[in-house]
């Protein structure tokens, strides 16, 4: 396992496995964010997994560069890299696709020339792997999307997207969970409360886990919506 | 018991130190943006320097408080206007009940701090008072403050205590048109690779002007291109306070308080964090130039105003005439010179009544009684309390 670690200003340092976007790598970053959160280090602040580094904030009132280095190489060169104890964790996210809640699914159609039902079977199909979050909190860069599903952005962006909007841009297919503008196309929408400030925890999943989408149609929606607002509604 | 604005000022927030600790959830920490004005402001009307404060942006808000108590502004160039009296920053100020205090603002400075004596009583979420716009949670109602709005305070006792003798060093202020531009220093990295030796040069040797697209997210730069290899982008990592990215336009944006957890932006740079606040104070138009530091200058750099502040922080206690109070009663009342301890505290003391409540004047007077019993007491100070 090779990796580099370099200072980025003097209160964080970035740990960096690769330059691209693979699982493999992905999983490398997660093993060590779990391995060096174990170790608890004093000074360290939080670490931001993304799909090839590891961002470490840390108090250098506390531990100094230098110091932080030697220690996080010496844990890491320790870890096993072959040994994942980790299970794969999947996280089901309801979507109702299509109709008010996915007003670009006749677009993603018309652009890919499949059906309705082989773009919501094609989109639900599979577990997309979390390789990070970012830009909001609960946004998810997921991997995984079938190729024949890619759509180009709007020309021209919407001011507001509501929240739990799922949608597709390019190769990526991903989740607002924030009132946001954005040029998504979207396709669906979730009941789900992905973002929540007053819940523990706040925000439901992590990178290295996985997102699988399943249809649902409108009744199920607002009986799910409803369900969230009153926090009877079971995660799974 | 409340603040009651009458004018809030077009972006005024409550913040603390921010809400660290979600960022791998894409939530980015928040905070100060001057982090010095913030300590300065509250360890002046006796607060921890981590509390929440009113941070407002170019215009401050008008306000008054229904009890009275002590206040604080820090940051900029900016000052306070009691009904008439204007009383400068960086110093505590005890404002009557009922009082309108109007924030002024001077010739330089963008963030300034106002700090309020026992501090406001907000709900902390996820660990924090800092408001977050984007997410609308936290501060007042996770929104920018409106007039008519009533906050309440956490411990208006505060303002029976008389403050002013507390003080703060005078910090590093840019001058409001220095021609030279300011000097920052910044860490190279962790993109650094990407430039070209040119573009290195360009960046490090040209000054660049604050633009108006700066906010609490970042501040956007304009001048000289810098040069890359072979484009701007990146494999989305994180991104640090104080880290430079340089946009697809060439030009430089520096990632503040409110910023985005990730970016696909190399990022050339970093600001280093003592020098933080004094760019976090430049105003659209003011001129930059960055100067290259290594991360253990920088650290020891920190270490050492880090240990400056905490020193300041403890004589403040220390010295607090509060603390004397028991010798000086004894002094004063019972004529015996030497009998009490400067810091066993007795009631006795409790029953004389609280100051007249009332801007101070006289400050020095007062001032120079302090320093007199400080001398005294020393002296005095029982075994167990040594």
């Amino acid at each position: 396992m090779k990796y580099t670690i370099k200072p980025v200003g003097d209160s964080a340092l970035t740990i960096i496995f690769g330059s691209e976007i693979d699982p493999e790598i992905s999983r490398i970053v997660r093993m060590a964010r779990t391995c060096l959160t174990n170790k608890e280090i004093e000074g360290v602040i939080e670490y931001v997994q993304t799909y090839a580094a590891l961002m470490v904030h840390y108090c250098p009132v506390t531990i100094s560069y230098d110091e932080l280095a030697a220690r996080i190489d010496a844990e890491l060169s320790r870890m096993d890299s072959s040994s994942d104890q980790t299970e794969k964790r999947t996280f089901v996210i309801p979507v109702c696709y299509g109709g008010e809640y996915g007003p670009d699914l006749p677009a993603v159609c018309a652009h890919t020339g499949l059906s309705e039902k082989e773009v919501i079977r094609r989109h639900s199909g599979v577990d997309y792997l979390i390789y990070m979050l970012g830009f909001l909190p609960g946004f998810v860069y997921l991997g995984g999307m079938d190729r024949s599903l890619s759509t180009p952005r709007l020309k021209v962006p919407r001011e507001r997207l509501e929240k739990g909007s799922v949608g597709i841009a390019g190769d990526q297919t991903g989740i607002y969970p924030l009132v946001s503008p954005g040029g998504w196309q979207i396709i669906g929408r979730t009941p789900l409360e992905l973002y929540d400030p007053e819940r523990e925890p706040s925000i439901l999943y992590e990178a290295g886990e996985y997102i699988r989408f399943f249809p649902i149609n409108e009744t199920e929606f607002k009986r799910i919506r409803r369900e969230v607002e009153l926090g009877i509604y079971k995660y799974e | 018991m409340a603040m009651h604005v009458l004018f809030p000022g077009p972006r005024t927030t409550i913040q603390d130190q921010g809400r660290p600790g979600y960022q791998n959830s894409g939530f980015a920490p928040g905070g100060f943006m001057d982090r010095d004005a913030a300590k300065t402001a509250n360890v002046l009307v006796g607060n921890e320097d981590t509390e929440a404060v009113l941070e407002f942006c170019l215009i401050g808000p008008v306000l008054f408080f229904d009890e009275t108590v002590n206040i604080a502004v820090s940051g900029g160039d900016f000052g306070i206007d009691v009904e008439g009296t204007f009383c400068p920053a960086d110093r505590p100020v005890r404002v009557p009940a009922g009082k309108k205090v109007k924030i002024t603002t001077g010739q330089a400075g963008l963030y300034g701090s106002l700090a309020v004596g026992g501090g406001l009583d907000i709900p902390p979420v996820m660990g924090s008072r800092s408001t977050s716009l984007r997410c609308g949670i936290g501060g007042f109602r996770g929104r920018a403050l409106a007039a008519g709005d009533e906050i309440p305070l956490r411990n208006p006792e505060n303002g029976r205590k008389d403050l002013s003798w507390r003080w703060v060093p005078p910090r590093r202020q840019v001058p409001p048109d220095d021609p030279a531009a300011a000097r920052v220093r910044v860490i190279p990295g962790p993109q650094e690779n990407m430039f070209t030796p040119k573009g290195l040069q360009t960046f490090y040797e040209s000054a660049y002007e604050i633009t108006s697209h700066s906010d609490r997210m970042g501040y956007r730069l304009t001048g000289p291109r810098v040069e890359a290899a072979d484009g701007y982008d990146i494999l989305s990592d994180g991104i640090a306070n104080g880290s430079i990215q340089i946009s697809g336009s060439g030009e430089p944006i520096v990632m503040m308080a409110d910023r985005q957890t990730t970016g696909g932006y190399a990022k050339i740079a970093s600001v280093i964090t003592v020098d933080l606040p004094l760019f976090a104070q430049l105003r659209p138009g003011q001129k930059v130039r960055f100067e290259k530091c290594t991360v253990q200058e920088a650290q020891k750099l920190l270490r050492e105003e880090d240990k400056m502040w905490k020193d300041h922080c403890r004589m403040l206690e220390e010295n607090s005439p509060n603390h004397y109070k028991p010798y000086r009663l004894s002094f004063s009342e019972e004529g015996s010179s030497r009998s009490g301890c400067r810091s066993c505290r007795r009631s006795g003391w409790a029953g004389r009544k609280p100051r007249r409540a009332g801007l101070r004047s006289g400050r020095k007077s007062s001032g120079q009684k302090t320093a007199g019993r400080k001398s005294a007491g020393r002296k005095s100070a029982c075994r167990s309390c040594r």
